[in-house]
């Protein structure tokens, strides 16, 4: 039997959450949110009925109540009847240390499990019985002890310690007690929560998103509900012509438009997207440019018609990778396309590469096409391509470049990769005009086009005649 | 000199000897002999004794809002008032006997431990 953590998401980490009757440690830095994750679970059971026990060492449970954010605490209010305390804090003054015996904190705790018929318990901040011990085994035989009281009394217990340097916990004897580990991970600026231990059963290692909100704590798992679309369909891009150039593309394909700015990438996703919504699709457009507004504006003045389309504009600097890929993951339940604009070259630290596998991956097994415009930063003669990841996932790389041809800096598009065997493997010349992209065919009588500085195939056997004679 | 009516007690060799050597060191505290001296501490100590049942029974009588107040923030107004109610019920004038019958009423919401040990020191810090 299991016992919810009271996030379904970190339950399906876990295989179902804690083991019933069973010892929990939740360590942390200070600031991890250790409280706020203790609380969500007692108020997570607290709402379904269940009495629920939270003992307080240090900080009162008035602090704690007056401290949550607004959401948590009027979910604290509807069910408060159910939530039970011991704040030994506020009578320690009066007993002083002779109250952090194991002995009597064990006896209190049970017993007032027992008279409330409480089997959720949070035992929060273990710090003040640490000096009460002269040796860690002596500390580690005390929380065993605790552990059996409670387990005896068929209670399912979370307590928090905090991390001290690379230790796991505070002294360094609370994972070998506990049932299961998690850590919560705090940088001053995003949070990261990791399942260390799990007693008896597999869970998903790594480091997953977690998020401090006004009504509770959310999890964002590193991995995406893995479900594989049956119809495969052909795709078309939208662009007169395309077809034959790119090749067959299929529904949950990866198309990479990458090229410096001004190549027209954005209006071959205005394309893209208006071709989906003609065919009554619908499609997520993620900027990480611009916002909804200007999309729209832009668009409506090339003779777009993509006010259909769902919009998101995020700021790559600020999202959590995480949080980012739920989001679309969420966000993405019925539409059949994907476009993710202004992707720009940047460093990208282990999360993001693994997100970025993770999601294109989850959409192409969904059926769901993704088109990713990619900015590079060489105007001309620019052989990268993307980033390193989304190159090894594409279906069809498309590279879009300039190229000086007839004292004019015109563009150019080479598919690098495609699915099938059928597509264009020269170099086609495009334009932008009132309507968007207009596809214009090959410069045939120029060579090294793709080099941004071609030169006329008649001239260079001119002169290689001229050498032979 | 004693009267008719006054009754005999015994005290040790070792005490007796004590009580001497006491008179004889402080004489400025006008002891006529062993005799007085015991009376005098009987006395003295019997009014002690009386003072701190006085002083006990003081705090005996602040107890019940004392546990009340303290349990209001352990573990919350509505338990707390429970148990002060049952404590304010309690008809004992023996501080002792009414502190054991304190710690049965919250040894069953918070173990006999504790119980004792919050009674006892509500009892030490009046004294």
């Amino acid at each position: 039997m299991r016992v919810s953590t009271g996030l379904e998401r970190l339950d399906d980490l876990m295989g179902g959450g804690f083991l019933e009757k069973s010892f929990n440690l939740l360590s942390g830095t200070p600031g991890a949110g250790k409280t706020l994750f203790a609380v969500n679970y007692l108020l997570y059971h607290a709402e379904k009925d269940k009495d629920v026990l939270y003992i307080s060492l240090e900080e009162s449970w008035k602090n704690i109540i007056g401290n949550l954010p607004e959401g948590l605490r009027k979910r604290y209010e509807s069910c408060k009847n159910r939530v039970h305390y011991l704040d030994f804090g506020s009578i320690r003054p009066l007993l002083g240390k002779e109250i952090l015996n194991i002995e009597i904190l064990g006896e209190t705790i049970s017993t007032s499990m027992a008279v409330h018929n409480s089997k959720i318990i949070v035992l929060d901040g273990i710090a003040p019985l640490i000096p009460h011990f002269e040796a860690t085994k002596e500390i580690r035989m005390a929380l065993f002890e605790l552990s059996q009281r409670i387990k005896k009394m068929g209670g399912t217990m979370v307590f928090t310690s905090e991390r001290a340097g690379e230790m796991i916990s505070r002294c360094g004897v609370e994972e070998y007690v506990a049932d299961s580990v998690i850590l919560l991970h705090y940088d001053g600026s995003s949070r990261k929560i990791q399942i260390l231990k799990m007693r008896g059963s597999e869970f998903i290692y790594g480091h997953h998103g977690f998020k401090i909100e006004e009504s509770g704590i959310k999890v964002f798992p590193n991995t995406l509900p893995e479900h594989r679309s049956k119809k495969i369909e052909k795709v078309e891009f939208g662009i007169k012509g395309m077809e034959k150039i790119i090749g067959k593309m299929y529904s949950g394909d990866i198309i990479l438009l990458s090229g410096p700015p001004g190549t027209g990438k954005t209006i071959m996703a205005y394309h893209f997207a208006e071709k989906a919504l003609k065919n009554g699709d619908k499609v997520l457009f993620v900027s990480f440019k611009e916002g909804k507004e200007q999309i729209l504006k832009r668009a409506r003045e090339l003779g777009f018609k993509i006010e259909g389309i769902k919009i998101m504009h995020r700021n790559l600097f600020e999202i959590d990778p995480y949080e980012f890929m739920w989001e679309i993951y969420e966000n993405t339940k019925d539409v059949k396309r994907v476009i993710f604009e202004g992707i720009g070259h940047m460093e990208l630290s282990e999360d993001v590469k693994k997100v970025e596998y993770t999601l294109l991956r989850n959409l192409k097994m969904r059926g769901i096409t993704t088109l990713i415009t990619h900015t590079t930063s060489d105007i001309i003669s620019s052989y990268r391509l993307g980033t390193p990841g989304i190159t090894y996932l594409a279906d069809n790389i498309i590279d879009l470049r300039y190229s000086e041809i007839g004292a004019e800096l015109r563009k150019v598009l080479v598919v690098i990769k495609s699915r099938g065997l059928e597509y264009e493997k020269g170099i086609i010349e495009y334009d932008i005009g009132k309507r968007g992209i207009r596809i214009i065919g090959k410069p045939e009588s120029l060579e090294g086009v793709i080099s941004g500085t071609p030169r006329h195939l008649e001239m260079k056997k001119r002169v290689e005649k001229f050498f032979k004679g | 000199m004693g009267s008719e009516e006054d009754k005999m007690v015994r005290v040790p060799k070792e005490m007796y000897e004590a009580i001497n050597d006491v008179i004889k060191r402080y004489p400025y505290y006008g002891w006529k002999g062993p005799s007085e001296f015991v009376r005098d501490a009987i006395r003295r100590y019997l009014k002690e004794i009386n003072e701190r049942e006085i002083v006990l029974r003081k705090a005996v009588k602040k107890m019940p809002n004392k546990i009340e107040e303290m349990l209001r923030d352990f573990m919350g107004e509505e338990e707390a008032q429970i148990l002060s109610e049952r404590i304010f019920r309690i008809r004992e004038d023996e501080p002792e006997e009414y502190v054991n019958k304190v710690v049965d009423i919250l040894k069953g919401r918070i173990g006999q431990n504790l119980a004792e040990l919050l009674a006892r020191k509500l009892l030490e810090v009046e004294k």
